[in-house]
């Protein structure tokens, strides 16, 4: 019926021709259609009719509104209106849905004329391009996964041609490069960075492009370290390329570190540990053989091993210190002990060490230097005796000083006398003889003060020679006291001596000790003009020791609270510390004093009223079987107060 | 007449002699209190003065002689028994015309210093 319509319409053609173009028309994959004015189906071949889901015959005279859904079919009329109009062919791609799914058509349609050039129709030819049209969308999401990759990564991307010719670059590799991809695309790679010509980046892309084989290696440009990896391309290279400086230098500061720090454990005199207290192993360097003299394979390297070889008396304190700084929550540690060495001594150790935990706060591991502390204390030890010594010096300068002025001062008067006796106008004269005496007198004196000297100086350095006994005190004491009493003018001044309880002995050097209260009695002769002065020896036990006190009291003229102070300080009152009229004398005799009590285990105090008197009392052990080191230094300065306790 | 200021009766008093045993009048004093009551009242023509002295050290002493007009231009002879730096600067502007270490002159030397400060020429001893 179709064919009768079709036939009523078409153009004459031979019947051969005619069926010649059907055939063909039905052969072909592209739809083939003609419609009437009307829009009604003259024609369809195969391919349009398994759109419809029909046979061609069942289109044939039914319009597309007969066929599609509403839409569709207005859609199809549209464009076959705009042909009409337009009165030539056009081209269409349309998406229309039919019986069998949505596809989509590429159409080309045009006016059909009959022999007299009379319009009576529409032809047209729709290809179906569905399957190009998803790969062509497949392709384009592809290339843009692509690309959008290459932007989005962190390495730096570019792509060279077979002429070296950049022909993508990534953002990152703009930035790396400074390059941009407006001006760079197109440009030979060489001609932008000329300073890489000849470099190892042209050596290895030039390997990538002649032998097919992708490369990686680092290298350093601009001032900065890359890491490269090139991979052929059938038309060129690509380049993927990271910043490693960072990494480089940490990787080179921690190589140099590491170097440094095996360095100092191998140098070091100190030992030094890593105790992984989870396993109780430890690792000591070098030091544990050359130090501390233990062959590393002959000793058990665990904590254990530690602690059994610090000193047992300081082994408790040193555990019980590092337990609670385990248990606690302490990164650091130290302590100082005696640790034995493989010789079977012991040596002093600071130990000093930096406790790492978990996240839960246990000790995990204890890194940590044990120092030798003997030569840090004999250093110590020579600091000291060297001060000791520069004060010694100091003292002695000082005492040099003023045993000059001491000694120039009767000097001088021996010269002025001896000038005036050997000048023969002075013959005769009184005052020749009392020169004479003077002179006498004076080199006595002189003589005096240089043993005195040499015995302060003896005590001083602990040098002494003691006579020691035990020794009834009381004809020691008459002796002392018969020495002074020729000095004392008996109508006025009244010398006195008692014991209390009675009589007793004592360990000591006896004449030691007389000279000590000679020296006492002597002063308190000097300085009492009327009154009198009193010896007293007392004995008494306590704090289960036999102690000695000898007092001596006058009531002369008193000390000053300042002259107090430096009472048997050698030279101290000559010296110009404390001016007096009235002390006259070295100050030998009672530094020398002290020294002696010293020996005898005491000390000797003074207490003074002025205008009233003073009261020397020197207080000694009476059991000392040998005699106690004397520490005091009678040539330095300020002593202990010389004051009476209270 | 010479003044000699000394604490020291040992050498004070031989030094005086010897003054004397050259043709010196002499007066001494133990310290600088009596020293300046002596001058006031002697108006000695050259003073031998020690440094270190009790009750009136030296510098004190030429501070108050200074202080007397009649005083003023009394040549002194300083006598120290320690080095005399420590006094030379104290003593600055006091007029002292020479500084002599004890011990380390004689007796004939000190004779001569005392009559070259007096412009007396040696071995004409003036008596006063």
């Amino acid at each position: 019926m179709s064919m009768v319509n079709a036939d009523r319409v078409v153009p004459p053609l031979l019947p051969d021709e005619h069926n010649l173009l059907r055939a063909v028309a039905h052969c072909v994959n592209d739809i083939v259609f003609v419609k009437d004015l009307e829009g009604r189906h003259l024609f369809v071949n195969e391919a349009g009719a398994r759109f419809f889901a029909l046979a061609p015959a069942e289109v044939v005279g039914k319009t597309n509104h007969e066929l599609l859904e509403p839409q569709t079919a207005e859609a199809v009329e549209a464009t076959d209106r705009a042909t009409y109009a337009a009165g030539r062919e056009l081209k269409f791609e349309q998406t229309l849905t039919g019986p069998n799914g949505t596809r989509v058509f590429l159409t080309s349609k045009a006016p059909y004329r009959d022999a007299e050039g009379r319009l009576i129709g529409l032809l047209g030819i729709s290809c179906d391009i569905t399957e190009r049209k998803r790969m062509e969308e497949e392709l384009r999401r592809s290339h843009q996964e692509t690309v959008d990759i290459l932007e989005s990564i962190t390495d730096g991307f570019y792509t060279l041609d077979r002429e070296w010719r950049l022909t993508y670059i990534n953002r990152r590799a703009e930035e790396f490069l400074r390059m941009s991809r407006q001006t760079d695309i197109g440009r030979n790679i060489w001609k932008i960075y000329p300073d890489a010509v000849g470099s190892i980046f042209q050596e290895k892309y030039q390997k990538v492009m002649d032998e097919h084989v992708s490369v990686n290696f680092e290298a350093e440009y601009d001032g900065r370290w890359w890491e490269l990896n090139v991979y052929p391309k059938s038309d060129g290279l690509s380049v993927f390329f990271r910043d490693i400086t960072e990494r480089t230098r940490a990787c080179l500061a921690l190589t140099q570190s590491e170097a440094r720090y095996s360095l100092v454990f191998k140098a070091t005199a100190d030992v030094i540990y890593d105790w992984d207290n989870r396993t109780d192993q430890v690792f000591f360097n070098d030091a544990i053989e050359s130090a501390f003299l233990y062959s590393k394979e002959k000793i058990e390297l665990t904590g254990n091993w530690w602690a059994d070889h610090v000193h047992p008396e300081d082994r408790r304190r040193v555990l019980a210190s590092i337990w609670t700084a385990f248990a606690g929550t302490a990164v650091n540690w130290s302590a100082e002990y005696r640790f034995l060495k493989g010789d079977g001594t012991y040596v002093d150790v600071l130990d000093r060490a930096y406790i790492e935990r978990d996240s839960s706060g246990r000790a995990m591991r204890t890194i940590g230097v044990m120092q030798d502390l003997t030569q840090q204390k004999r250093t110590e030890q020579l600091e000291s005796e060297r001060q000791h010594l520069r004060d010694a010096v100091a003292a002695m300068e000082t005492v040099l000083g003023v045993v000059g002025h001491e000694l120039r001062t009767p000097l001088a008067g021996l010269m002025a006398m001896s000038d005036y006796v050997l000048d023969p106008e002075s013959a005769g004269t009184p005052e020749r003889e009392n020169f004479l005496k003077g002179m006498s007198h004076e080199i006595d004196r002189m003589s005096r003060t240089v043993d005195d000297l040499l015995e302060a100086a003896r005590l001083n350095s602990g040098r002494a020679r003691w006579n020691w006994e035990e020794f009834e005190l009381e004809p020691v004491c008459r002796e002392a006291l018969e020495t002074i009493r020729p000095l004392i003018d008996s109508s006025k001044v009244a010398l006195s001596l008692r014991f209390e309880p009675g009589p007793a002995t004592m360990w000591g050097d006896a004449a030691a000790l007389r000279r000590l209260i000679i020296n006492v009695l002597s002063n308190a002769r000097k300085h009492t003009s009327a009154g009198s002065v009193d010896l007293k020896v007392s004995s008494a036990e306590f704090d289960g020791a036999r102690w000695t006190e000898i007092e001596v009291s006058d009531t002369g003229g008193g000390i000053t609270p300042e002259v107090l102070e430096r009472l048997g300080e050698a030279f101290a009152l000559n010296s110009g510390v404390v001016g007096s009229n009235f002390i006259s004398g070295t100050g030998l005799g009672l530094a020398i004093c002290k020294g002696i009590a010293e020996a005898h285990g005491g000390s000797v105090h003074f207490a003074s009223d002025v205008g009233r008197g003073t009261r020397v009392t020197v207080r000694l052990r009476a059991d000392l079987e040998g005699p106690a080191p004397v520490r005091q230094r009678l040539f330095s300065g300020a002593g202990e107060s010389n004051k009476e306790a209270a | 007449m010479i003044l000699i200021i000394d604490d020291v009766e040992i050498f004070r008093e031989p030094i005086a002699a010897c003054l004397r045993l050259a043709g010196f009048e002499t007066t001494c004093a133990p310290d600088g209190v009596e020293g300046l009551k002596k001058a006031k009242e002697l108006k000695p023509e050259l003073i031998l003065l020690d440094m270190a002295m009790p009750r009136m050290d030296g510098i004190s002493f030429l501070r108050a002689l200074r202080d007397e007009p009649a005083l003023r231009e009394v040549p002194v002879i300083a006598l120290t028994a320690v080095s005399a730096k420590e006094y030379v600067n104290r003593a600055k502007d006091l007029n002292v015309c020479e500084y002599l270490l004890k011990s380390r002159f004689r007796a004939k030397e000190l004779i001569e210093r005392v009559r070259s400060h007096l412009g007396q020429s040696s071995r004409q001893p003036t008596s006063a």
